[in-house]
């Protein structure tokens, strides 16, 4: 579950690395970085696709994505079933279907890490990344990272992140898992610093 | 008086004193061990409870413990910070830690699946508990459901293995005993130390060869320790070591630093009251007194016992202090034969009345207080006879300064200050005794040993910040128990920790959350066994394979869960062994340590009334926590408190009423400690600041000096021959209260409060002695 978030948040700092980065090779990382405009606010659309091999199909899910700096955080599947979390501070909830409504248990791990390590995403510590992953460029135009865990106790193989290049935008993450299993996350829709409904990050 | 006419020839006197000499140090040389630095000797009930909860601390996993803190500063890269206390845990020394680069490396999806292929071991009887009441097809349903929108959410991720191993969430039973442990979730035992989630910090937990109380031991790690950060870490970073090491150590070397200044101003003082009331080289054999009480004292101790404890050692050297006094008025008192007779009563008989007051000490519930006892009683004969029968011909004849011109002497301020009978004192002493009893009635004591030791500012702050950044990891109680053997241990540990999940006790730190006993696994295995009827297994297979088809999982999705609810299913028993490969040996170390088989648990808070009770009918559990162990303290510095000033007393009293036939009398010398006492203990009150133990043992020596003074004062106001007796008592207080009034200046707790304790004491009883006890009870 820790770990989970941690890449949840992985994924979403990369991204947001890369809404504020330009289409240049492994060099200009560093510097995309520290010139990356401030985010305020960021929503996207997004679609996941898993392929585990616990189920006879890919398994396809729909949802959105919303985060309002300096900690509020929501990421909402609609489709096949409704679920997610919603946190602002140190409040949150989480809903699904089976389960309902509940509050989120801040000493929890898994939230306590998305509190620890938000802040510390969303100022695109580059030091932070370098140092859970090895980065690789693995091609120029579009930009395509490889990042590889340095700990053995990451529970994924790798992660391919895949940007647009016009807009400088996270278009696609892949996760691997050591034993095939993946998960394909496809964004659409993005917009930055627009105004977010503020309800979002403390209602269902 | 004819005992001073069989005094010895000063050349046999020369012969006697050197016998002495040779004897006591032949019994030192042959009967001294290693000494002891355990401050256990100095707590009630030493060979009781709080000594042996003592014991229990100082024997605990996290006694041995050194934290290396190291924090890199902003800016620097983590993988700077990574290497650094790689390198650092790499470069420990074998000769005082304990290796941490065998450990196996954390590997956190490896332990993650043993644990959940063993769930039955752990959590067997429990897992069925919960089955029996509600394994039906729609439970079944609802939690494959549930696996499904998890595997499909945001905490997918990390579910996956989880879900396949154990498609019924049955290891929420197991997830709620590991909640206590979220401090250690960090640890990496591979690497040697635990970063912090910012990785800005990194803590290396290493373990010592030696106790904190080996201050030898200590000084020398903690010297290569700081060899280690000049070599190994960059300038910039923050390097701190906290463990008990430090601050025995810090303590260790402030007092050898106040030592320093102690002794300058003491024997500045001392010189001044030489050079001012004595003015002879012969008077520095006043000096032998003291120093050979001590040598005789130490002898005899080592014969009764056989280790001699540096704590009682180094009081013992401060109460025998006192002795210094008989020394001050038998050389006084050489001037004037008339006043050397008179002398020797009130010289034997405060010698006898302070061994007395001692003597009641010997029935103290502090073992260090009793050894006390023993050493000030011999050392105090031996320097009242030395100072009748030996000292006067050491000296030889010697002019008295003080006697010489009666008139004048008779004439001087003391004189005439103690001479006249003063109504006004009598009120004015009346009016102090009623304010400090008064005082008295706001009296408390404290058994914090925090309230006598020195804490490094740098320590603490850098233990502030590492409870700041990976929790409280040291909780505040433990609670041990102390089987026959480790399994048996493990066993009475686990009947506890299922006392504690069914009455939900606070924060609960247990090795049986992850390690239950043998027996304990065995039953657990049984359990699950019994449940898992053939009928069951089909049942599960069915339901799971519809319900599964309905969200598409295949057909294999929860073959792993199967296998464990087979009859044939025998995993291995979690060993310490297999913990140990797992990476986990620096965590199960935090709860098995000391003494052999000993089982450490550790809680938040206090335990319920009931939980307690539970405890208390177990003879292997007992509950140790500072706290605690304060109280107890408290209660045994009161207890002594009686005894001392009391027991003590009364013996004293009772010694003189039988002396002088006089109650009048007995009452008049009474006065003198009295006061003293009465001063220390209404001054605290009114101060409103708590005696510590140190404090507590001071007053028998004003106990002691202050009999002495009132004594001597009682004969003299019948005799009133000469101003030696109040000039040897006014020598005598001066110099305890300059010596004492030095240890008042030391920057050390525990030395600040005994100085000024025994200085305000013995100002209050030689104030009583000299202005109050003979002009008040003076005839006009």
């Amino acid at each position: 579950m820790k770990k989970s978030a941690i890449v949840l948040i992985c994924f979403w700092g990369i991204w947001v690395l890369a809404t504020a980065g330009r289409c240049h090779g492994q060099d200009n990382l560093t510097r995309l970085g520290q010139s990356r405009p401030e985010i305020k606010s960021i929503s996207s659309a997004f679609t996941q696709i898993k392929k585990l091999s616990m189920f006879d199909s890919d398994q396809v899910s729909t949802g959105f994505f919303y985060f309002k700096a300096p900690d509020c955080l929501r990421w909402e599947y609609s489709s096949p079933y409704e679920q997610g979390f919603a946190m602002c501070a140190a409040q949150g909830i989480e809903w699904n279907e089976i389960s309902g409504l509940k509050q989120i248990d801040r000493t929890n791990p898994l939230w306590t890490t998305i509190a620890d390590q938000l802040p510390a995403w969303s100022g695109l510590d580059m030091h932070k990344l370098r140092n859970t992953y090895n980065i690789f460029v693995e091609q120029e135009n579009p930009l395509v990272l490889k990042l590889s865990p340095k700990s053995r106790q990451h529970i994924f193989e790798k992660i391919i992140l895949t940007f647009t290049c016009k807009e400088n935008i996270l278009r696609q993450i892949v996760f691997f898992d050591p034993n095939q299993d993946q998960t394909r996350i496809v964004f659409n829709s993005t917009r930055v610093n627009e105004a977010l409904p503020p309800h979002i990050f403390s209602k269902k | 008086m004819k005992i001073f006419s069989v005094s010895f020839s000063r050349a046999a006197a020369l012969k006697l004193v050197f016998a002495i000499c040779l004897c006591c140090v032949a019994v030192i040389a042959g009967r001294l061990q290693p000494s002891k630095e355990d401050i256990s000797i100095m707590l009630p009930g030493g060979r009781g409870e709080v000594a042996h909860d003592m014991r229990l601390l100082q024997n605990s996993p996290w006694a041995d413990k050194v934290l290396v803190f190291i924090q890199a500063p902003a800016g620097s890269t983590p993988e700077k910070l990574e290497n650094t206390a790689s390198r650092l845990a790499e470069n420990l020394p074998d000769k005082f830690f304990s290796h941490l680069k065998d450990q196996a490396e954390f590997d956190l999806p490896r332990i993650t699946h043993y644990f959940l292929a063993r769930l039955p071991l752990l959590a067997g009887r429990q897992m069925v508990g919960e089955l029996s009441s509600n394994f039906s097809c729609s439970q079944v349903q609802k939690q494959i459901a549930e696996n499904y929108v998890q595997l499909t959410g945001p905490r997918g991720f990390g579910l996956k293995q989880a879900i396949m191993l154990d498609p019924l969430n049955l290891r929420r039973f197991f997830l709620k005993r590991l909640l206590p442990f979220r401090s250690f979730m960090s640890f990496n035992s591979g690497q040697g130390f635990i970063l912090s989630k910012d990785k800005r910090s990194a803590l290396i937990i290493a373990s010592s060869r030696f106790k904190s109380s080996y201050s030898v031991h200590s000084e020398a790690m903690l010297r290569r320790l700081h060899e280690l950060r000049l070599k190994l870490v960059p300038e910039n970073f923050t390097f701190q070591v906290i463990s008990a090491h430090v601050y025995a150590t810090a303590n260790a070397r402030m007092i050898r630093s106040d030592m320093q200044i102690i002794l300058l101003f003491s024997l500045a003082g001392l010189g001044l009251i030489f050079m001012v009331f004595i003015r002879s080289t012969k008077g520095l054999w006043i000096l032998s007194v003291p120093l050979l009480s001590l040598l005789w004292a130490l002898a005899c101790y080592l014969l009764a016992y056989s280790q001699v404890s540096v704590i009682v050692l180094g009081f013992g050297a401060v109460l025998l202090g006192l002795t210094l006094d008989f020394g001050i008025h038998t050389y006084l008192g050489l001037g004037s034969n008339l006043t050397l007779s008179l002398l020797t009563r009130p010289l034997f008989l405060s010698g006898l009345t302070t061994c007395l007051g001692f003597a009641a000490l010997y029935f103290s519930s502090i073992p260090g207080i009793s050894q006390l006892a023993l050493l000030s009683i011999s050392g105090i004969i031996f320097a009242c006879l030395f100072s009748l029968f030996v000292l006067p011909p050491l000296v030889g004849k010697i002019e008295d300064r003080v006697a010489k011109n009666k008139t004048i002497a008779n004439r001087s301020f003391l004189f005439r200050s103690t001479c006249v009978f003063s109504k006004n004192r009598l009120i004015l002493w009346l009016l102090a005794l009623l304010v400090l009893g008064f005082g008295c009635l706001n009296l408390h004591f404290s058994g914090s040993l925090r309230d006598v030791g020195y804490f490094p500012p740098k320590t603490m702050q850098a233990e502030k910040q590492v409870k700041q950044i990976w929790g409280k990891l040291k909780k505040d109680s433990m609670l041990v128990v102390q089987g026959r053997s480790l399994q048996d241990s493990l066993e009475i540990n686990d009947k506890i920790y299922e006392y504690f999940i069914i009455s939900r006790q606070a924060a609960f730190l247990s090795l049986s959350s992850f390690l239950p006993s043998i027996q304990s696994q065995r039953l657990n295995l049984q359990a699950w066994r019994d449940f898992w009827s053939l009928e069951k297994i089909s049942k599960f297979k069915s339901w799971a394979q519809a319900a599964g088809k309905k969200f598409g999982f295949s057909s294999l999705a929860f073959s792993s869960f199967e296998k464990t609810i087979e009859s044939d299913y025998t995993p291995d028993f979690i060993t310490l062994a297999s913990l140990d490969q797992l990476g986990l040996s620096v965590l199960s170390g935090l709860f098995i340590g000391g003494e052999q088989n000993n089982i450490y648990s550790y809680l938040e808070s206090g335990l319920s009334p009931k939980f307690s009770k539970f405890i208390a009918a177990m003879p292997e559990a007992c509950l140790v926590s500072a706290s605690g162990m304060g109280m107890a303290m408290e209660e045994g510095i009161k207890k002594d408190l009686v005894y001392y000033a009391g027991i003590g007393l009364g013996l004293m009293g009772l010694f003189l009423l039988a002396v002088f036939k006089n109650m009048s009398d007995m009452l008049k010398v009474f006065g003198s400690p009295m006061t003293g006492v009465l001063t220390v203990l209404g001054l605290s009150g009114l101060n409103s600041t708590s005696l510590n133990l140190f404090q507590v043992a001071a007053v028998p020596l004003i106990i002691g000096l202050g009999v002495d003074y009132g004594i001597f004062m009682l004969y003299w106001t019948r005799e009133k021959t000469s101003v030696a007796i109040p000039m040897g008592v006014l020598i005598s207080a001066l110099s305890t209260i300059l010596a004492f009034g030095a240890l008042g200046l030391a920057n050390h707790p525990a030395l600040h409060s005994l100085g000024l304790t025994v200085a305000l004491g013995v100002l209050g009883a030689a104030i009583y002695a000299l202005f109050v006890l003979p002009s008040t009870f003076l005839k006009k």
